[in-house]
């Protein structure tokens, strides 16, 4: 359209979502090159126990209870709590996007009954059926992702639902159709690049949840055994809250940066694509 | 445009040239709405010569844009029967129609809905005639034939739909529906979301195209001054019935339906004279609700000439001069 800005300088205007993109991309160096230049095993009883923060120069951040450096924990806990937050976004953006397409598209008795069932999960509560899932299938990383993609599909199922119903009353799809284009065609090639915008931004405030999720799953003992994540590092705090309250308040910190930076940087996404519904 | 390296309808039969290109019996479409069942088309008769015109108008909500759905399979038939160049498509399925796409096709009223946002011109255009079996290249190249057909620049093809104005879009449309070599072109007021400077460059395109490539076209318009440009035939409909059909000439000049009588002096002209406009009958109110249409004549209700019979017996469609139907008690 004429007269738009180019969406790079709009988003620029932002500064808090200017300054989540910037801790992300921090959060994600870390994540991805953190333990391969950190060197310490989170593993590893290193130092005493119970070093407090600055205490020495080489643990910054102190050590926990068996002795553990906390800094080498967050490190390797920034990897997994955003790989886990990732997936699991992505995996339940698969299933919701899929359903909610297929219902919008179709209508009819395919609407109702992918609707229905949506409904059926929504009721649940989420997060004791967050439980409930990961006690039945285990404890592990892919469980984990599983688990919090089938909790956290529903409202992105609903939004592409929504999006394919108007969408697909578009003339241009009618045109598809009269061309002799085929369903899967229109709905993933012709519709999907259209109704995809305000899913991508729901979806980022997801992995913003699955995090939550995952770092509660793991303060409640049922976080993957063989991984170090934030939820991990709190719940084995927990144990020495009032002698040693960093071991639980630094993890702590951690989620708290990232979950308010994606959020802060999904509104930005959201004002920047949708520039009507930014106030 | 060289006819002989794409063929689309080279396997199909479209009949020889005394076959109507569109020959429709009885149609009758009931849509299932949350008020109840809408009748929305009730038993019309059309028939539209091979490379001719037949403009069927009428006011919104009378039906006109179901008829379109209805006879290039968007939307289901409830009776009746429609052929396309002798073919029956009626009941047929998606995989039943996919054969006989190329026979009709479709201009849409609004330019800025009816072209995909994210894609170029160049995939809009080429990915109808890719569904159809032509391979990408001959695609592209005839893309960019098509558009230069159009009196676009071929440079187009590598823009999206946001760089052009609704003409420009409107002929990209047009573009788009030539692509397969369509026998029946179906166009849903094709100029009523364009100003009227462009009205007037797109009919003349269609004119144009129509002679060119002997197609047919279903001209659908609630804009009279438009349908008297390019019509041969015209199909007045009102709550989804037609009222009054004929030549072009014959409606125009004689029409007998007072209901067309309206929507002609309805048009503004310059050379008739306005003193007596008061004393020509004209629309009071509005469309009754097509849920639930008045007794007998429906158009009695708006009609200045209606009478008692009017409210007990619906006029059927009668001769009224050679070629010229009309369905009214009244008629002059």
């Amino acid at each position: 359209m004429i007269g738009q800005t180019h969406w790079l300088h709009r988003f620029r205007r932002r500064g808090p979502a200017v300054l989540a993109a910037v801790i992300l991309a921090l959060l994600a160096i870390i994540a991805i090159f953190g333990p391969a230049v950190y060197g310490t095993d989170p593993w590893s009883m290193v130092a005493a126990p119970f070093l407090e923060p600055l205490e020495e120069s080489e643990y910054l951040l102190g050590t926990d209870a068996l002795g553990r450096d906390v800094a080498a924990g967050l490190i390797y806990g920034a990897r997994l709590s955003l790989l886990i937050g990732l997936a699991a976004s992505c995996a339940a953006m698969m299933i919701g996007v899929l359903l909610g397409a297929v219902a919008g598209y179709y209508r009819g008795a395919a609407d109702d009954f992918l609707m229905r069932c949506t409904e059926t999960f929504q009721t649940i509560p989420s997060f004791i059926f967050l439980l409930v899932l990961v006690a039945i299938a285990g404890p592990s990383t892919v469980t984990i992702v599983i688990a919090i993609a089938l909790v956290s599909w529903p409202p992105i199922a609903r939004l592409t639902r929504a999006e394919f119903l108007s969408l697909r009353e578009r003339e241009y799809v009618q045109a598809c159709i009269l061309s002799g284009m085929g369903d899967m065609r229109i709905i993933f090639l012709q519709i999907l690049p259209n109704a995809i915008t305000p899913v991508v931004v729901m979806a980022s405030i997801l992995v913003a949840n699955a995090i939550l999720s995952e770092a509660a799953l793991s303060f409640l003992g049922l976080g993957d055994p063989n991984q170090i994540t934030w939820g991990t590092m709190i719940g084995v705090g927990r144990e020495s809250l009032r002698t040693a309250p960093y071991l639980c308040v630094l993890p702590g910190i951690a989620i708290f940066i990232t979950v308010l930076a994606i959020n802060l940087l999904g509104d930005g996404i959201n004002d920047v694509l949708n520039p009507r519904s930014s106030s | 445009m060289n006819a002989a390296s794409f063929d689309p309808l080279a396997k199909q039969d479209i009949g020889a040239p005394q076959v109507p290109a569109l020959d429709v019996r009885g149609l009758s479409v009931d849509i299932a709405t949350s008020r109840g069942v809408l009748n929305a088309v009730r038993g019309i008769d059309l028939k539209i010569r091979s490379g001719e015109t037949l403009a069927l108008v009428g006011e919104s909500g009378c039906g006109k844009s179901t008829v379109a759905k209805a006879i290039t399979g968007l939307h289901a038939v409830t009776n009746g029967s429609a052929h396309i160049c002798g073919h029956e498509v009626t009941a047929l399925s998606r995989r039943q129609w996919r054969p006989l796409r190329a026979l009709v096709q479709m201009i849409f009223q609004d330019p800025f809905a009816s072209l995909n946002p994210r894609k170029r011109i160049g995939s809009i255009l080429s990915e109808t005639m890719r569904v159809n079996g032509v391979p990408k290249q001959q695609a592209m190249q005839r893309s960019a034939e098509l558009l230069e057909r159009v009196g676009l620049p071929k440079t187009a093809l590598r823009s999206f739909p946001h760089e052009f104005s609704g003409g420009q879009r409107q002929r990209i449309g047009i573009a788009r529906a030539l692509a397969l070599q369509p026998r029946l072109i179906v166009c849903d007021e094709p100029v009523s979301a364009l100003d009227v400077s462009v009205q007037g460059q797109i009919v003349n395109l269609l004119m144009d195209l129509q002679k060119t490539e002997n197609v047919a076209y279903l001209f659908i318009s609630h804009d009279l001054s438009v349908v008297q440009q390019i019509s041969d035939q015209i199909a007045v409909m009102y709550l989804g019935r037609i009222v009054e059909a004929g030549s072009r000439e014959e409606i125009w000049s004689a029409p007998k339906h007072p209901y067309t009588r309206a929507l002609i002096d309805s048009v503004p002209s310059l050379d008739r004279r306005r003193k007596d406009l008061s004393l020509r009958p004209y629309l009071a109110g509005d469309l009754p609700s097509p849920y639930n249409p008045p007794s007998g004549c429906a158009f009695r209700t708006r009609c200045a000439k209606a009478q008692a019979i009017c409210s007990d017996i619906r006029p059927e469609l009668q001769s009224a001069g050679s070629k010229h139907l009309v369905a009214c008690h009244f008629s002059d």
